[in-house]
């Protein structure tokens, strides 16, 4: 692959799936400094990642799988950020944080659920963004390297742990 | 609301509001910070091995100037630990995992990574302290021996000496074994716990 195609792909990627992206590191990261920094592991890892696409999985799943990968090993303050602040990476906290005040009830009942899927332990919180998603248990599975039984046995605990912790609040 | 009703408010949702990248600074700003990643490693890498080189150099040709044998064993322990770095970062380097491994795999390769670290620092005494500790005990002893005659306020220097050498070398084990406590441990377990959890 040239470093053309790689470039071509990883453009294409952003511009099709940056949603996913956002989602995963909104799922894990709640301040914005945090988001930042997760972002930009997320987004050198894809670009490092492009190579090793065979095109055998969607490229959804990939992108999961890289962005999630990247996201359960990342740990909060340890910094990969440079001196070179970007103005895209100010753009997203800008987002996100407009997401957090902003005052309407979808809102609200959305960023009450990324706080909660925070609070999960981090293979639940993967398992809970892809169910949310609408992604196949064989495509979960496939991300996580894990059986589909577990994908269901998790599911039922965190679907019962959601509808409980956000049961008072939503209608 | 059943959790059906919130999967379809979650799908509808949007979740980046009105984020509009610009593409071709992200990927440029992405490569860049590669790049950067990359360089900081091997700054690193050669600020150390650099380290030990220059007081090898500098140990060895006042050994050699001022013929004493004491000054030999601080150049043969700066030695030892500059060898030692570079093939433990080479060792690390062979062992780093690609993006593109599953997921237990790349929580397997980190858990290496913080594992190696924590048996470096926790063996720091070892290739590290033990190996500098020889040279200057050597240049205190032999520097006292030859002071014998000065007089208590002579020798009194060079023991205030030794003592801040001993001082300089507890700070460095102690600033270590803090690092594993209050870091490395932490984060090993966090992903152990992790793995089990994909077990």
């Amino acid at each position: 692959m040239t470093v053309d195609d790689q470039e071509a792909m990883f453009q294409q990627w952003i511009r099709n799936h940056l949603g996913i992206i956002v989602k995963v590191v909104r799922s894990f990261a709640e301040v914005s400094a945090d988001q930042e920094d997760l972002l930009q592991n997320v987004f050198i890892n894809l670009w490092s990642s492009i190579p090793s696409f065979r095109g055998d999985s969607k490229e959804s799943t990939w992108i999961y799988r890289v962005s999630l990968q990247t996201a359960m090993v990342w740990r909060r303050g340890e910094r990969i950020r440079t001196k070179h602040q970007s103005k895209y990476l100010n753009e997203i906290a800008v987002v996100a944080q407009n997401s957090v005040d902003g005052s309407c009830r979808a809102n609200e009942l959305i960023e009450q659920l990324y706080s909660e899927i925070r609070r999960l332990p981090k293979i639940d919180a993967s398992i809970a963004l892809m169910h949310l998603e609408g992604i196949a248990y064989r495509d979960i599975a496939e991300v996580l390297g894990i059986s589909e039984n577990y994908v269901g046995v998790k599911l039922c605990r965190i679907r019962k742990e959601l509808n409980e912790r956000l049961g008072g609040t939503r209608g | 609301m059943s959790f059906e009703e919130l999967q379809a408010r979650w799908q509808a949702h949007d979740h980046e509001g009105q984020l509009n990248i610009d593409s071709d600074a992200l990927l440029e700003e992405v490569r860049r910070n590669q790049r950067d990643f990359e360089k900081r490693l091997w700054r690193r890498d050669f600020c150390e091995v650099t380290a030990a080189a220059l007081v090898t150099f500098v140990f060895g040709t006042l050994a050699v100037l001022m013929d004493q044998w004491s000054l030999f064993l601080g150049a043969a322990g700066s030695l030892f630990v500059g060898i030692f770095l570079v093939f433990d970062r080479l060792k690390q380097r062979r062992q780093r995992s690609t993006v593109a491994d599953s997921l237990p795999s790349a929580i397997d390769a980190s858990l290496v990574q913080v594992q190696h670290q924590i048996w470096l620092l926790r063996n720091i005494l070892w290739w590290y302290l033990l190996p500098l500790v020889p040279g200057p005990v050597a240049i205190l002893a032999f520097t006292f021996w030859q002071s014998r005659g000065n007089g208590l306020a002579d020798q009194l220097v060079i023991a205030f000496v030794g003592l801040i050498c001993l001082l300089v070398f507890w700070c460095v084990y102690w600033i270590n074994q803090r690092e594993i406590a209050r870091n490395l441990e932490p984060r090993r377990k966090e992903l152990e716990e992790l793995r089990a959890s994909l077990a």
